[in-house]
């Protein structure tokens, strides 16, 4: 867990002002730099599957 | 002058009030440039057209005197009957997290964000989730993260995978909890099993430390996401959600169709009995409340008299059940809820208004109740009188099933009973007179049920 953090805190400076009438929340903002990275890593490993795959299935038919 | 609704109080951009049964929504001119923007970048009509979105109109109409930095008046279509995140099956809510990312991610195409993600925005039309707030939308602005994202995940991830993996009525936590329920608490609650799950751990378990770290530590966050992030973000949790699905679990009446004491012949008899009453009462109802509905099987038998029915259930599994076969079909005037009857919703929020009790937002002009009175007078141990009052308060005419003492479902609950139990036709009839005049009763063939067709007294 600690790890996590560590990993995290080294994005993190500075400050944001919450805007809108919702508190977004600090940690919930810094959170989503993960998540936005993991997101990011998804789709793009998801997009090499798919050209893998096409490349496959050329060499079959 | 006009007030606010009294749960259009937080936003500043603009507030909801009801004039001679109507909606309107003002715009303050603080509001002005997202308003515009909204409606010039075609993200309106492409949310109105596909359903997505409550329509309006703009209009010039009566507003507060003393309010002079007014952008709008907006005349909005009304929502028949409003019902909350508390009362609604499993899909319901599913199907609300996913519009409220399908919207988020189609304000962002057109470079809006909604500002926040709270289920309260979210209300059930024609069968169909739809937005309400039209003042949710503002600009992106290039590199902020989402300030709803918070919110999203405690009003809807959290109890999605709560009732997923604990109980199917953990969204009942909504009434506790009216913005969502705390990342904390989620975790908690949740099975340790998760925890592996990354998606579950960095948007549940993760998310939860880093609030409780941030908040303990007074620490501000600056953190820039790209518009591709965020897309991706928002793509991420919609594929998440998707993947939720609801184990089914053993509930009371979940089965109750398939492990009901009638026949087929004299189902379909109570079927053609409870139409011909409502027929004799009017040829056409504005809204009947099918009491005791379980998968909606008689609800979908008299929608085409209603213009809507509120169709009522305790059981979560059942209430999901309905949901979903009047969402595969033409039945869109239906909207299902589970509600506990003995403890329905009470009035929520702020000064006890801000969210309305179940009995004050539920006028009929009807109610049938079917299967229910036994329930409620041995399970519940409600006498008949109290059962006939609470339901006099919610529509005049009333058409109710009561099953005697030898039917075998009255027999099973009165067998942990003493054997002197007042259970039978007099103590109902003698109950519910003092609330009610009785036009007509019909015994269903077959069975040993009672079809009661009554007018509550002037």
């Amino acid at each position: 867990m600690r790890n996590y953090i560590g990993i995290a805190m080294f994005f993190i400076v500075g400050s944001t002002a919450a805007y809108g009438y919702v508190d977004p929340g600090t940690g919930s903002i810094a959170i989503q730099l993960l998540f936005a990275f993991f997101a990011s890593a998804f789709f793009w490993a998801g997009k090499v599957m798919n050209v893998i795959k096409r490349l496959f299935s050329r060499k079959s038919s | 002058m006009t007030n606010p609704h009294r749960s259009s109080f937080r936003d500043s951009s603009g507030y909801v009030y009801e004039q001679d049964g109507e909606i309107y929504r003002v715009v303050m001119s603080s509001a002005r440039s997202n308003y515009d923007l909204l409606m010039q970048s075609g993200l309106y009509t492409s949310l109105v057209e596909s359903n997505r979105l409550i329509p309006h109109k703009e209009v010039d109409a009566p507003v507060d005197e003393h309010l002079s930095d007014i952008h709008k008046v907006l005349h909005a279509v009304k929502i028949p009957l409003i019902t909350y995140p508390y009362e609604w099956s499993f899909s319901q809510l599913k199907d609300a997290a996913l519009l409220t990312l399908d919207v988020a991610i189609e304000a962002l195409a057109k470079e809006m964000v909604i500002k926040d993600a709270t289920a309260f925005n979210i209300q059930f039309f024609n069968g169909a989730p739809i937005f309400i707030d039209t003042l949710s939308f503002a600009k992106y602005e290039e590199g902020s993260p989402w300030g709803a994202y918070r919110q999203f995940i405690q009003h809807f991830l959290a109890p999605l995978l709560l009732m997923s993996h604990t109980s199917a009525d953990m969204n009942a936590l909504l009434r506790v909890y009216i913005d969502g329920i705390p990342l904390q608490i989620a975790r908690t609650m949740l099975p340790r099993r998760l925890m592996p799950n990354p998606l579950i751990f960095l948007n549940i378990y993760l998310h939860g430390r880093y609030e409780d770290h941030y908040r303990l530590h007074d620490k501000k966050a600056k953190v820039t996401l790209t518009r591709s992030q965020l897309k991706n973000s928002l793509l991420l949790l919609r594929r998440m959600v998707e993947s939720i699905s609801l184990k089914r679990q053993k509930t009371t009446w979940g089965d109750y169709y398939s492990a009901t004491n009638y026949t087929a012949h004299s189902l379909s008899e109570k079927e053609s009995v409870v139409l011909d009453q409502l027929k004799n009462i009017a040829p056409k109802f504005t809204r009947i409340m099918d009491l005791g509905a379980n998968n909606g099987k008689f609800s979908r038998a008299i929608s085409h008299l209603a213009e809507l029915v509120l169709s009522v259930d305790i059981d979560p599994n059942a209430v999901d059940e309905n949901y979903n076969i009047n969402k595969q079909s033409t039945f869109k005037n239906i909207v299902p809820m589970r509600i506990d009857f003995t403890n329905p919703s009470p009035a929520l929020g702020w000064a006890q208004s801000e969210r309305d009790s179940f009995i004050t937002r539920t006028t009929n002009d009807v109610i049938v109740s079917l299967a229910f009175i036994h329930h409620m007078v041995l399970a519940e141990n409600v006498p008949f009188s109290r059962v006939a009052e609470v339901l006099s308060r919610l529509a005049k005419d009333l058409i109710i099933e009561f099953p005697d003492r030898d039917d075998s479902q009255v027999q099973r609950l009165l067998s942990h009973k003493p054997e002197n139990h007042r259970y039978d036709r007099d103590e109902f009839e003698k109950g519910f007179e003092r609330f009610y005049d009785t036009r007509e009763k019909v015994k269903i063939k077959g069975s040993e049920r009672w079809i009661y067709n009554m007018r509550k007294k002037c």
